[in-house]
């Protein structure tokens, strides 16, 4: 899959930039030429909205009258809200019910994808197609499927011996039924990254291993899982990021954040605030605190990965 | 004959050893496969039963009778003009990014001016950025400009999103021999020729890919149409199909039918180009 990608070139770390120093001012027109469109997209719809959504944030502000100062309130505000203890649970609820399984089933299925010999475009055509699906369009059919009456869901609940349920619109079935949409979206993404990450094992290793009398658990316990320590440290950062934001559309379309706020998380509440209650300096601070959460894990995570991403 | 019957026993013997594993893998595989296709199966299903059939109980697979009537009931919803509309973003998107970041990347690798690593430093910063951060200053600036209800709405703000993109060509435009240039430039090459005929024709794989999955993520976008769309004339798909399915009154056997006529065009690329769109896929885990 890589092979295609790279050139028949050096390597990009043996190359060196060519130096500022060397800088010609007859070089102008051309920096402004190339990257004078990027960055002025950059300038007008990043870096100003960065700025201004911070500033927004001291004010309480409704759209229609002249926006207040009002210092840090809302930042006060966040931490005083009933509201936030169930918007904390349900998005680490939410998080942890999607990152872990997403991780654990495209490692199962890029194995399993990798192991068969016959028909190979056509089991990747099956797994694979969740790709073509936006979440809007998941999220329209697999409503029907939780659906109370006579829902597909409900169907195969009753053949195994449970009882029915509307699962969307029950505090306890509701999150987890979001959870296994997010699942069933993110897979095919993730199954091909780690299918590409298998592909780069040397077989000799196998080979070698299997000389040695491992068996198919212990080369997979003692080969795949190391090797492919790099493939999950960036599944795993992209998949939270992408579950995060992703989650917007499933939640929009499914529930609305509801029954009784059991599917209401930071992602959906910022949107509720700003474009349904109209608090948009309220919204901006959760923005804003939600961003500082997002770079504080980011950080961790690049400092925890050195004990176990083996490169 | 008999030579061959007296030593078949001991040859299947292994072989049934070996088949099994076999049998296990493509049965394992079988049920993952129809697990995940089946909200596939039950969309399009329903998409052709009669409106008493689709509450039909058990459930039935295949419609009886095909109600095909549900399909032109289903483009009076999701319209040509909401497809129109999809196609004009989505399109938009591609190119104008395609083209922003092709440029960018290239500025950050070939030329030289002041702040130039510092200011890359700042674009892959801002790839950290939720998009509900900039999502509320960026609707400002878009009704401030008036752009409200518009192409240029829909579409610049995502094209500007292009942090990554930039940073994937620059990451690949680097990649490419000194040698290469040298030569352009001993042919008298000015600098947007030494881009437009020698970066460019050697980027294609890696421009084929990204603009793919592009496509794949701009005809999915719902969250940034939704704020900036008011009128029901510049709605895109997703809109319609999330307005739909709110709808009291709703039809589930034209829904269905609603969604499988929004998913056909991204599933039509896919048959076309999936050997692209799983590169492309794979080459952002290479660069990350």
């Amino acid at each position: 899959m890589r092979t295609d990608l790279s050139l028949p070139a050096r390597k990009a770390s043996s190359r060196r930039l060519p130096r500022v120093s060397k800088y010609r001012s007859r070089d102008w027109p051309w920096v402004l030429l190339f990257l004078g469109p990027n960055f002025a997209l950059f300038l007008a719809f990043i870096a100003f909205p960065v700025a201004y959504g911070l500033y927004i944030s001291f004010f309480k502000w409704n759209v229609i009258e002249t926006p207040v100062f009002t210092g840090f309130a809302n930042y006060q505000r966040f931490f005083t809200d009933p509201l936030t203890p169930t918007l904390a649970k349900n998005s680490v609820y939410y998080l942890a019910g999607t990152v872990i399984p997403i991780i654990a089933l495209s490692l199962a299925n890029a194995v399993l994808l990798n192991s068969v010999k016959r028909f190979v475009a056509f089991w990747r055509g099956l797994f694979f197609l969740p790709l073509v699906t936006s979440p809007v369009a998941a999220a329209a059919v697999w409503r029907w499927m939780y659906a109370k009456d006579n829902g597909l869901v409900n169907y195969f609940a009753t053949r195994l011996g449970a009882s029915p349920q509307d699962w969307l619109y029950n505090t306890t079935w509701a999150m987890p039924a979001l959870i296994i949409v997010t699942i069933w979206l993110a897979l095919p993404f993730n199954t091909i990254l780690y299918l590409a990450g298998l592909q780069e094992i040397p077989q000799e290793l196998y080979e070698a291993a299997a000389l040695d009398g491992a068996s198919g658990w212990q080369q997979f316990r003692r080969i795949t899982v190391p090797l492919l320590t790099p493939t999950t440290f960036f599944v795993f950062l992209i998949t939270v990021i992408n579950v995060l934001f992703g989650s917007f559309d499933i939640v929009n379309v499914m529930t609305q954040g509801g029954p009784l706020n059991a599917t209401n998380t930071f992602i959906y509440t910022i949107y509720q605030n700003a474009f349904q209650y109209f608090q948009l300096g309220y919204a901006s601070a959760q923005a804003y605190l939600l961003f500082v959460v997002v770079f504080v894990f980011t950080l961790i995570n690049w400092r925890l990965q050195k004990k176990w991403v083996h490169y | 004959m008999m030579g061959q019957m007296t030593r078949k026993p001991a040859a299947t013997r292994p072989a049934v050893r070996k088949l099994w594993p076999g049998v296990l893998l493509y049965g394992l595989i079988l049920a993952a496969a129809i697990l995940n296709i089946i909200p596939f199966l039950w969309m399009l299903s329903t998409s052709l039963k009669t409106l008493q059939n689709v509450f039909a109980y058990p459930p039935e697979w295949i419609p009886n009778p095909f109600e095909w009537a549900n399909y032109p009931a289903a483009l009076r919803v999701v319209n040509p003009r909401v497809f129109l509309n999809s196609a004009i973003v989505t399109i938009g998107i591609v190119l104008l990014q395609g083209t922003v970041t092709t440029m960018g990347g290239f500025a950050f690798a070939r030329l030289r001016f002041p702040f130039r690593d510092q200011l890359f430093l700042v674009y892959l910063g801002t790839m950290l950025i939720p998009a509900q951060v900039t999502l509320i200053p960026t609707y400002l600036v878009v009704v401030n400009l008036g752009w409200v209800n518009t192409y240029q709405g829909l579409i610049l703000p995502i094209v500007a999103d292009g942090a990554f993109g930039t940073f994937l060509f620059r990451q690949f435009f680097l990649r490419i021999p000194d040698e290469y240039y040298e030569a352009a430039k001993l042919d008298g090459a000015n600098l947007w020729q030494q881009f437009w005929t020698l970066t460019l024709p050697l980027s294609r794989p890696i421009l084929s890919a990204y603009g793919i999955i592009t496509f794949l993520t701009a005809w999915k976008l719902y969250l940034w149409p939704l704020i900036v769309v008011r009128s029901p004339q510049m709605k895109v798909v997703p809109i319609a199909i999330a307005q739909l399915s709110g709808t009291a009154g709703e039809n589930r056997a034209v829904m269905m039918a609603a969604v499988t006529l929004s998913v056909l065009p991204l599933f039509v690329l896919w048959v076309v180009a999936q050997k692209w769109i799983i590169q492309g896929i794979a080459s952002s885990g290479v660069k990350g």
